[in-house]
């Protein structure tokens, strides 16, 4: 299905899809249903893998390097920062 | 050592720093600077990170307050002389590292201290500060510590090793 398709059925535009499917747009959680029945798939196929919470709050890489309480101090205090800034704005 | 300690002056100059004790706080947020306070493992004391379009400066609050303004004056000094570097990790020390050190990561250490005790104890300022106090001949030593490193607002340890290295001690 494509992007115009699947905006037509839902009575959005093509651009909010777009928007939403790279993470541009947030969506009302009843939209997320919608949106899974249309594409015939379970909606929880369609939500990012992995506890946002705590994933890519610093790349993998970086952490692989550092101690164990380094790495956890690490993630606290980027967690914490975001937070703080209102925004996240990381990769995931 | 030069370097570290005119970045420092530099720095108070440019925010127009009214003199001790030395609010680091605005100095990170003249440098666009967050700074984040969050209980870490007691290991750690603070960090540098520049997370993409942001830098951090994350300090342990488990910290007094007057540790954590040298840890935030170091992690300046951190940025504004070891550039490019994404991550800096900072570990509580028994000891300030001695001059002989001599890995790189042992100097940059002695170059972001440096710069913090310039920060926080403006030469200039500590020299003054010592002098008014010495006008009292009875004064102690420990005193004289006391007394400045309340003025400053950093800990006696700090300050007893500002004097050391600015060659008040023997007079104190």
């Amino acid at each position: 299905m494509t992007q115009a398709g699947l905006a037509r059925r839902i009575g959005m535009s093509r651009g909010s899809i777009a928007n939403i499917e790279v993470g541009r747009q947030r969506i009302p959680l009843h939209l997320l249903t919608v949106i899974a029945r249309e594409l015939d798939v379970e909606p929880a196929s369609l939500l990012p893998v992995g506890d946002p919470s705590s994933a890519d709050v610093v790349p993998a890489d970086r952490l692989r390097r550092l101690l164990p309480e380094d790495q956890t101090a690490l993630q606290k205090v980027v967690r914490r920062a975001r937070e703080q800034r209102g925004v996240y704005d990381g990769e995931g | 050592m030069a370097r570290a300690e005119s970045e420092a002056t530099r720095l108070l100059a440019e925010t127009a720093h009214s003199g001790p004790p030395i609010n680091v706080e605005a100095i990170a947020s003249h440098l666009r600077v967050q700074v984040v306070e969050e209980k870490l493992d007691r290991s750690v004391s603070g960090m540098l990170y520049r997370d993409g379009q942001h830098v951090v400066i994350g300090v342990n609050s488990a910290h007094s307050v007057r540790r954590r303004r040298f840890t935030i004056a170091h992690e300046i000094g951190h940025l504004v002389l070891h550039k490019g570097r994404p991550l800096v990790l900072d570990h509580v020390r028994v000891n300030f590292r001695d001059a002989n050190s001599s890995t790189a990561s042992d100097l940059e250490e002695i170059q972001a201290n440096a710069f913090a005790a310039e920060l926080l104890m403006p030469r200039e300022h500590v020299i003054d500060a010592t002098k008014r106090l010495l006008e009292d001949r009875t004064i102690t030593e420990a005193a004289v510590i006391e007394s400045l490193a309340q003025c400053f607002d950093v800990s006696d340890q700090a300050m007893e090793y500002r004097l050391i290295n600015l060659g008040l001690r023997r007079q104190v």
